[in-house]
């Protein structure tokens, strides 16, 4: 009985967001419906089969320019069973980096029902017409999308992503002085002396080391906040996207950073100072966590900057 | 009298400390400064992690002193000599309250 009333209460909760995916540049239509409306539109997700990883890539999500599905986005706690954002395309379900068999019920029909009421279509025959069309060529043209069985491209240098070894730009008088180890290992020119986490909001609270106390947030946090990802255990071996940088820690005053370079070199920018090859006992740094780093003695760990990815204040 | 600025090169990733004299203490940084000798070593703030001397804004010019030298930054032909890096010790313990434990490791690690 309990049970049963909470179900009713959770369905005129019920709030869903659809996003038609079709733009590249301009912000997708989106629309948000709630209670029956809402209610209708999961119940047409016309899934076959249960999500299952796609961690080799060989059923990609959609990458076509013009229409690729439509984004289903729970706003709410709803508990059918389906993940909290699914892209329904005619013949497949995508949710993060699984998918899900799926019926061509023409789940797009149900979302026509409510152009009305999305937001950024513009003039709205026009886009009903071309949104037609575009669903048209994505059922004639998804199953010919090749199917990737292996890279494309085989990697032959292992650090080819990584940023040139563009000191002398970075020791220009107009961008030395205002940019820091921080912007010169994201390859991010900020000229405000980016400090980890502030793009995000979350800028470290606490340099005692590289983890820091209850209640406090390190760089490392903040790092991961502004979008660099951690790799404690890349073992100075370059990821096969974006970059290798590296944190360390001068306990209690400072953090700093170093780059790998797509020569397989580090390089590092001692604050508002010129960046240099070099450690502090004059030597070529192979591997930061073995070069003279002065006062930063903490080795925090490695991480990953992908292009792009990052947002740095 | 005009405005002296002051910067410690010691961080990579904060700011480093920048502060600007007391009337006082521009004042004794004058005598300081005008009993230079000249022909020091021309030299600028090296790439090394840790403490890399000071930083010296005066009127409109910048100046950099480390290690017993004092070097104009817009102009590479002069340079004083200051051999007890008295000009150094002046600026570091001129600065504000809150670096002083900041001050007292380099004091006791490159001066003394």
């Amino acid at each position: 009985m309990y049970c049963n009333y909470f179900k009713i209460v959770n369905y005129l909760k019920m709030k869903v967001k659809l996003t038609i995916d079709i733009f590249s540049g301009r912000p997708n239509p989106t629309v948000i419906l709630d209670d029956a409306d809402a209610k209708k539109v999961l119940d047409a997700i016309p899934q076959t089969s249960k999500f299952t990883a796609n961690n080799d890539q060989t059923i990609p999500e959609p990458y076509n320019l013009g229409y690729r599905g439509v984004l289903v986005e729970k706003l709410d706690e709803i508990n059918d069973g389906k993940p909290e954002v699914i892209r329904v395309t005619p013949d497949r379900l995508y949710s993060g980096d699984s998918s899900a068999k799926a019926d061509d019920t023409e789940f797009e029909k149900v979302v026509m029902d409510y152009l009305k009421k999305f937001k950024g279509i513009g003039n709205k025959s026009f886009f009903e017409r071309v949104l037609k069309e575009e669903i048209n060529r994505f059922r004639d043209e998804r199953p010919l999308i090749p199917v990737l069985t292996q890279l494309p491209i085989q990697i032959v240098n292992a650090c080819a992503c990584s940023p040139d070894p563009d000191l002398a730009w970075w020791n220009d008088i107009a961008r030395r002085q205002y940019n820091n180890c921080y912007n010169y290992a994201t390859n991010y020119r900020t000229d405000t002396f980016a400090q980890p986490g502030r793009g995000a909001g979350l800028q470290y609270t606490s340099l005692s080391g590289c983890v820091v106390a209850a209640g406090q947030r390190s760089a490392l946090q903040g790092a991961v906040a502004d979008q660099l990802i951690n790799l404690p255990n890349a073992n100075n071996k370059c990821p096969s996207t974006g970059h290798l940088v590296a944190l360390v820690i001068a306990p209690g005053y400072d953090f700093h950073w170093y780059r790998k370079g797509n020569n397989g070199k580090w390089s590092h920018k001692p604050g508002g100072t010129a960046a240099t090859t070099l450690d502090n006992s004059g030597n070529p740094i192979t591997d930061p966590r073995n070069a003279n780093r002065g006062p930063y003695t903490q080795f925090c760990t490695f991480m990953q900057v992908i292009d792009g990815h990052p947002k740095l204040k | 009298m005009a405005k002296i600025s002051c910067q410690i090169l010691a961080f990579s990733g904060r700011p480093d400390p920048r502060w600007q004299l007391t009337s006082e203490q521009a004042a004794s940084f004058r005598k300081v400064f005008d009993a230079l000798e000249q022909n020091g070593n021309w030299q600028e703030p090296s790439g090394q992690l840790g403490y890399r001397g000071c930083l010296i804004e005066l009127e409109g010019k910048e100046w950099f002193t480390y290690n017993g030298h004092v070097s104009s930054l817009s102009d590479s032909r002069i340079s004083y000599q200051d051999p007890l890096r008295s000009l150094e010790k002046f600026i570091l313990q001129s600065a504000p309250l809150k670096w002083s434990s900041l001050v007292s490791g380099i004091i006791d690690t490159e001066l003394k």
